[in-house]
């Protein structure tokens, strides 16, 4: 049950702007798009996608644009952090806003419930 | 893009993975690794320490089948959607099994972020439809004997599954028994680990 740990040091800045939020020491996330936001992300960096510095020049970017300094939220922080990503994809030409917009809609979309089981 | 007043901003998060998959830079299974890695209190341990617990604890394993919400209260586990939990034990005759039909609704507090798979439309569509089949396709063959439910989460209810306890454990303490159980298996896509680790 063993996982090898993703070593953070390189993807965070203790501190400084853009510092990741945790608690107690550990990551902190209060809901599940965050973490599978934070993990697509290292898994583009650590693929060789982007550099972690040119990522992290559009988050500082991100943060300073906005009017939301303290990131210690982690409802906040990622959305910062997801926008940082696609300021990074448009510039890397990974897809165009069109295209994330009309996915999303999609994506929002239930899927039908036509059956019948226990609830 | 202004993320900070983003509605639906799960949904922004799948079209983000789901493009990056389709233009081959990215891996679902790859991303759920890099989850699983830093995954720490927060990850599958929490679900895995209450089933344990059930395990050893007859009184206990009966208030987490009659009150999940609050048995795991007991055990500091509260709120971020875990407010209203129900357990569902796997037996000889019934085995259980957990889907999220309509988005991807999951007790991410007590099972950590949700893989990957949890969340993909052919899950969530066949799971209820053929379950026995999805299941073998986990690697989980179960005797036509054993009945499978499949339990639909919603906003309102998240599912816990208590799979048997594995034969060979007896003796063990909760501690010890805590490696045996995985995510899938408090899911339904998988039994508990045996000692011998098969």
């Amino acid at each position: 049950m063993t996982t090898p740990q993703v070593e953070l040091g390189r993807y965070d800045n203790p501190g400084g702007l853009g510092a990741l939020p945790r608690s107690n020491g550990e990551l902190a996330f209060d809901a599940p798009w965050q973490g599978r936001l934070f993990g697509l992300v290292l898994h583009l960096c650590n693929s060789g996608c982007f550099e972690w510095d040119e990522f992290k020049r559009h988050l500082i970017a991100v943060i300073e644009d906005s009017d939301v300094r303290d990131t210690r939220d982690p409802s906040v922080y990622y959305r910062q952090f997801g926008e940082a990503f696609c300021r990074l994809a448009a510039e890397k030409n990974f897809f165009d806003e069109s295209t994330l917009e009309q996915r999303t809609r999609i994506e929002a979309q239930p899927l039908t419930h036509d059956h019948n089981h226990p609830r | 893009m202004d993320w900070l007043s983003l509605a639906d901003v799960e949904a922004r998060v799948n079209a983000l993975e789901s493009l990056m998959v389709e233009k081959g830079l990215a891996e679902h299974e790859a991303v759920d690794a890099v989850v699983a890695s830093f995954e720490n209190d927060m990850g599958p341990m929490n679900g895995a320490k209450v089933v344990a617990r059930a395990w050893t604890d007859p009184e206990y394993k009966q208030w987490l089948l009659t009150d999940a919400t609050a048995a795991i209260a007991d055990m500091g586990f509260t709120g971020l959607q875990t407010e209203h939990l129900v357990a569902m034990e796997n037996t000889d005759e019934r085995h259980n099994v957990v889907v999220c039909t309509l988005c991807s609704c999951y007790p991410w507090t007590l099972l950590g972020i949700p893989p990957a798979w949890f969340k993909y439309p052919q899950y969530r569509a066949r799971v209820v439809k053929e379950p026995r089949s999805v299941l073998a396709e986990f690697g989980l063959i179960l005797p036509d004997t054993v009945k499978i439910d499949v339990w639909d989460s919603s906003a309102e209810v998240r599912y816990l599954v208590i799979p048997q306890r594995p034969e060979g454990t007896d003796g063990m303490t909760a501690d010890e028994l805590v490696p045996l159980i995985s995510r899938n298996s408090m899911v339904g896509t998988a039994l508990a680990s045996s000692p011998q680790g098969t």
